[in-house]
């Protein structure tokens, strides 16, 4: 069993290699090969086997497979005669027919602007950084002269086989060169500001839209799918500076919340304040009148007794704030004579200690 | 034998006939048909033809859209500024003798027609100013140069379909002044933000200020206001009760102020024995 699929697939693909060039060259010298070995060996009929033979196999030559997402274009002496979906299709051979097939469902990306590194994509960790940017390419001017740089992405698959295959001289450079151009008129009409704002979409849409409509003047059976703004950057000489006003947005930002958080202290601070000064005031008052009142009140207590006996009221009233004053106080009792010309008076306690 | 030769010799010959005399033309191009160098057919269609064997020869000319590029120039515009100009061109061969008699092959279209080209972008764009390039009116000047381009190039066979300027940029040593402008540019701005930053900042803290001062001061006006009604309501009380015997009243505020004032700490008191005071007690002696 497993010789025979080896043998099988090994002689399957000699076969199908070596079946093309048999077509000119090789079917000839066997043609002579033939008529040599007739010469010494074989009788008419079993030429006419061979060539018989010969013939059959050219024929099956004519088999071919397309794949899921492919279409092949068939062209019968030249002419397009038609196009074959996927499976297993057949065509006269080699000089009748000929074949080009073609990843029609294939969506293909053109980079502007930058080249990926393919080989760095496939491996683990690939790293966009590695991108070589284009500098022709991707530095262009906007429509107030200044400079910018961008990157784009366009994505597109054949649309119409035979208009790709036969209108056109290399039709994915074509679409190339186009969107090229399309990006530098849409970019050369707008200010930077707005093509570094988030007008974005709109952007690439407008590009998208010339695109096509200078594709479709080509005839040229592409259709674009997307296309991708991945970088609108100002040129590295000036990218600082636009940093720059990044982080000078920021600042502003910043000095405004301070200033708000000190607004949010301040007055919140002042309010209380007055709120106390305002409690403090109605106290006051409150205060002041209720004294007032029991001072009024008092002295009118006082006065009624005083109406009564005014004499000794006062009398009365006069020792008691004698008493008062001098209970406790230091007190020297001088009589007229014999007076010593110095007195220690002590002004304070504190001279004592000395 | 010998038979066998001549039907051999025989089917060789035909097949030297046939492939002489049968020729495919393929879908992307026209063939033109030569009887000793002059042309005398051209087949548009594609598909099996026949011309004669050996007499007649055949040229394949491709009739797909063929591209032809305008390598990038210095080009001055009408405001004499300088810009540096590539563009491309579509084109297709619509009249194939004309072509062969004119540039012959498909390199000498493209010298011609870089020529033409060039020359036309010249033209036009020299007749604008830079920053036309730089509006929608690019489309225009394409145009332009496009039906300039179109009419000296139908002379050659050939129809122009499109005229695309590729790039229009300016030359370095304007980029490095445009950079330097940018630069500027945004520090301007950077500094403009900054400083509004500050002036908002410095606007939110003085309102701030002024609020809390207005609002202390309000404060302050209104515990003013209404102590004085304190005072004005307590004056009054203490007038409506002192003033019915202003002698009493002098008399006995003196005396709650010298209890207020004469505090025991402080005060020494030298008091005479005569005094009014003592006068009881000198008595007893």
């Amino acid at each position: 069993m497993k010789k025979y699929i080896y043998q099988h697939t090994f002689k399957k693909s000699p076969w199908e290699d070596s079946e093309p060039k048999e077509n000119i060259f090789t079917k000839k010298r066997r043609d002579q090969f033939n008529f040599d070995n007739f010469q010494f060996n074989f009788n008419p009929k079993s030429v006419i086997w061979i060539l018989g033979g010969i013939i059959l196999l050219w024929l099956a030559n004519g088999f071919y497979k397309v794949e899921e997402g492919e279409e092949a274009a068939i062209i019968r002496f030249g002419k397009f005669n038609r196009t074959a979906m996927p499976g297993l299709n057949y065509k006269l051979p080699s000089p009748f027919e000929t074949l080009e097939i073609e990843k029609v469902a294939q969506s293909r990306r053109i980079e502007i602007g930058y080249r990926s590194s393919g080989k760095l994509r496939n491996n683990i960790g690939a790293d966009l950084n590695k991108d070589r940017d284009i500098a022709a390419e991707s530095i262009m001017l906007t429509g107030d002269e200044n400079i910018i740089e961008l990157n784009v992405d366009v994505m597109w698959h054949i649309s119409n086989l035979s208009d790709y295959l036969f209108n056109v001289t290399d039709p994915e450079e074509a679409v190339k060169a186009v969107s090229e151009s399309a990006i530098r008129e849409v970019i050369g009409n707008m200010p930077i500001a707005s093509v570094l704002s988030n007008q974005k979409q709109e952007i690439t849409e407008k590009i998208e839209g010339l695109i096509k409509q200078i594709l479709e003047q080509y005839k040229i059976g592409v259709a674009i799918e997307q296309v991708k703004l991945l970088k609108a950057e100002p040129p590295k000489e000036a990218i600082q500076a636009y940093r720059d006003v990044q982080t000078a947005k920021a600042d502003k930002e910043k000095e405004i919340n301070e200033a708000q958080s000190y607004r949010n202290n301040i007055l919140p601070k002042a309010r209380g304040e007055a709120a106390k000064i305002l409690e403090e005031s109605e106290g006051y008052k409150v205060e002041v009148i209720a004294k007032a009142e029991g001072d009024a009140s008092r002295f009118n207590a006082i006065y009624e007794q005083y109406l009564l006996n005014k004499e000794v009221t006062r009398g009365r009233l006069y020792l008691d704030a004698l008493k008062e004053i001098l209970y406790q106080s230091d007190k020297v009792i001088m009589g007229t004579e014999g007076v010593l010309p110095h007195m220690a008076v002590k002004p304070k306690a504190s001279t004592n200690s000395q | 034998m010998n038979k066998i030769h001549y039907v051999g010799f025989a089917a060789f010959a035909f097949l030297m006939i046939l492939s002489g005399s049968l020729f495919s033309v393929d879908q992307r191009q026209n063939g033109v048909v030569f009887q000793f160098g002059e042309a005398v057919r051209v087949i548009e269609s594609p598909g099996l033809n026949i011309k004669i064997p050996f007499i007649q020869n055949v040229q394949f000319f491709d009739k797909r859209i063929l591209d032809v590029k305008a390598e990038a120039k210095e080009l001055t515009a009408s405001d004499e500024k300088r810009v540096i100009v590539d563009a491309f061109a579509k084109f297709r061969i619509v009249n194939t003798v004309e072509f062969i008699k004119t540039v012959h092959n498909y390199q000498g279209a493209q010298l011609r027609l870089n020529r033409i080209l060039e020359s036309a972008m010249r033209t036009v764009i020299g007749k604008f100013p830079l920053n036309t390039l730089l509006t929608d009116k690019r489309a225009n000047l394409m145009l332009q140069i496009r039906d300039l381009t179109y009419s000296e190039a139908k002379n050659f066979g050939i129809e122009v379909i499109d005229v695309r300027i590729l790039k229009a940029d300016l030359p370095p040593e304007n980029s490095t002044a445009i950079y330097m402008r940018m630069q500027t540019d945004r520090e301007k701005e950077a500094n403009q933000i900054r400083a509004e930053g500050n002036e908002e900042a410095a606007r939110i803290r003085s309102k701030a200020d002024k609020e809390s001062k207005i609002i202390l001061a309000n404060a302050y006006m209104d515990a003013q206001k209404t102590k004085g009604l304190g005072d004005a309501e307590a004056a009054h009380l203490y007038n409506q009760a002192y003033s019915r015997d202003s002698e009493f009243f002098k008399f006995y505020a003196s005396l709650n102020t010298y209890k207020a004032s004469l505090s025991k700490e402080n005060t020494q008191f030298v008091l005479s024995p005569d005094s009014e005071f003592f006068k009881y007690l000198r008595l007893g002696k």
